[in-house]
């Protein structure tokens, strides 16, 4: 059995490494002969870090992106139709169903049994669905009980 | 006052969410294995496909009127379920999830319960997409008879307040007595024959003669008709006596490898819970059945202490299916069965060693405790036994689901198009 204790104040790289070392003999050397271990842990004694009383958790993606999580869904782009929003086909489209869709807010509509990407235009008694791609017309809508708005657009996720 | 909140056709509604295109067309779902019916929409039932039929006598009809349907997708209902209840625990002060579809909700102190239940329905509607009818009512047993009545009658708008004396005799006079939360067939037939035809003739009879002839279940419901709470909240209660996991196969199964992959793969499952409950077992089940129920085999095995390590507990799970194989029977399902749960506590050593796994100590706990995380986070079945067999070995043996809709809520390579 072989410890070496490294020394408690000094900090220069060199005794860093032999504290490593150290640390690593205490973790697989200690054993009693039945097998069980003596010490589980290494046992630093050094300075405290300094940061401790600042830490933080990371930055919750969850969080940023799902404020109703009863009522958040995640959906594919599977068109360009938003593209001049900067929604591209292949995004993960966050969609929240708990907020009112607005004159000028993306929305997901069901529209005749299809799910579409579109921006809302509801205003002087006229709606339609409106697309940001040179390519798609928009949809007018004649009755408004013929749309159902499926959720509203809150986020993209895209994975490069 | 009591209010439940049952979510109409479920399955069907969770389906029809992400499939705007069947709007007003009929929908069913499938139970297990695809055997029979287990969910319809209101077209569906227009139709007279009845709950419960097997699958094979109704496929002809459902053919000819261009039927939608669907083998159960548990991924997505549990997701649905998840999200419906957490909206009626924001709305209520104590809610008790039922079932997968129906929660009580105690509404004391809400001034207008009606207008309530509207918000209730309203929200749910909006926020998850499912809709549900609620039943209002000064006990469980009468909140469950206005949701009955409010899904079958349109005017209801799906909320009814059973309040005042008159409405709830004019209500329970409209529902035969098998109607009614708690009474099953055999009773029905039983009270008709006393001239209790409907819930409002239980509702007048008198509780203490209903106890002599019937026990005190039926005793309590006729009391709760008449408006006295007499039911414990004891439906969800977390003291779990046993788990339980089983499932038909696909196909039969004659082999010992596919059986005893499916066993370990169920008892797998079975810890994953018991762990999550934070409890322990001391014994286990395992039980196979062939067609014939003669041939039905049970066997409980000792575990040697109280433990939740998959890797003891299927060790265990072989040991009893061993005992129970028979080479020349064809088996249709399998499950096990954990019993004598409790919480952990301190546990007397094993003076023979025999069970070399028991002397790691907490590192058992360790390493399941890792495997639950790395399963929960990357998805069931990313870490598992070696006997759990493979992805393809499985075949032998899995439940068919050949209709079942993509998992779109719950995985990413599941997620509904939209264009």
């Amino acid at each position: 059995m072989k410890i070496r204790h490294p020394p408690a104040t000094t900090t220069s790289p060199e005794h860093y490494r032999f504290w490593g070392e150290a640390a690593i003999q205490l973790e697989t050397s200690v054993q009693l002969p039945g097998g069980l271990p003596l010490y589980s842990h290494p046992v630093p004694a050094g300075f405290p870090s300094p940061a401790d009383d600042h830490i933080e958790d990371h930055p919750d993606l969850e969080r940023l992106l799902v404020r109703h999580p009863a009522a958040t869904f995640f959906l594919r782009a599977r068109s360009e139709a938003l593209h001049g929003d900067g929604i591209l086909s292949g995004d993960i489209v966050v969609v929240d169903r708990s907020l009112k869709a607005r004159h000028d807010t993306l929305i997901v509509a069901a529209f005749q049994g299809e799910m579409l990407l579109r921006r809302l235009y509801w205003k002087d008694g006229h709606t339609a669905l409106l697309s940001s791609h040179p390519g798609f017309s928009a949809i007018q809508i004649p009755r408004i009980a013929s749309l159902e708005i499926w959720g509203v657009v809150t986020g993209i996720l895209r994975v490069l | 006052m009591y209010a439940l909140v049952d979510c109409n056709s479920f399955y069907c509604s969770c389906e029809q969410l992400f499939r705007p295109d069947l709007k007003g067309r009929p929908v069913i779902v499938l139970s297990n294995n695809d055997g029979c019916i287990i969910s319809r929409n209101t077209e569906a039932k227009a139709l007279g496909i009845p709950m419960g039929a097997p699958w094979f006598r109704v496929q002809e009809l459902a053919g000819r009127h261009n039927v939608a349907v669907f083998s159960s997708n548990y991924e997505l209902y549990g997701d649905l379920s998840r999200r419906v209840m957490s909206v009626l625990s924001s709305l209520a002060p104590e809610t008790e999830i039922y079932s997968i579809d129906e929660a009580f909700l105690e509404l004391d102190g809400f001034r207008d319960p009606w207008n309530h239940a509207k918000r209730i329905r309203n929200r749910v509607r909006q926020w998850t997409g499912i809709p549900v009818s609620v039943g209002i009512g000064a006990t469980r047993t009468l909140a469950k008879a206005a949701s009955f009545l409010a899904k079958r009658d349109p005017g209801t708008e799906g909320v009814l307040v059973l309040g005042s004396r008159e409405a709830i005799s004019r209500a329970l006079q409209q529902m035969e007595v098998g109607n009614i939360w708690g009474v099953g067939r055999r009773w029905a037939a039983h009270l008709q024959a006393l001239g209790i035809h409907t819930a409002e003739d239980l509702r007048r009879a008198t509780p203490s003669w209903i106890g002599r002839r019937f026990g005190v279940i039926l005793e309590r419901t006729c009391r709760e008709l008449d408006g006295v709470p007499c039911l414990p909240r004891a439906l969800h209660s977390s003291n779990r006596h046993q788990i339980i996991v089983s499932r038909s196969f696909g196909k039969r199964v004659t082999d010992p490898a596919p059986l005893r992959e499916a066993v370990v793969t169920h008892t797998a499952r079975a810890a994953e819970k018991l762990r999550q409950e934070g409890l322990v077992a001391l014994v286990l089940q395992v039980f196979i059945q062939t067609g014939d129920p003669s041939q039905h085999g049970v066997t409980a095995v000792p575990l040697p202490y109280p433990t939740s390590d998959t890797r003891l507990l299927a060790r265990a799970a072989v040991t009893g299916l061993d005992r129970l194989y028979h080479p020349e029977r064809c088996y249709r399902k399998a499950g096990v069965i954990l019993l004598e749960l409790r919480a952990p506590g301190p546990v007397q050593g094993d003076l023979l060693e025999e069970n070399a796994i028991r002397t790691d100590g907490d590192r058992a706990e360790r390493l399941m405790a890792a495997m639950d995380r790395i399963n929960h986070t990357l998805g069931r079945g990313t870490v598992t036994l070696a006997s759990q067999g493979t992805l393809q070995s499985s075949q032998n043996w899995k439940m068919r689901r050949d209709r079942c809709s993509p998992h779109f809520t719950t995985r990413w390579s599941d997620l509904r198009e939209v264009r």
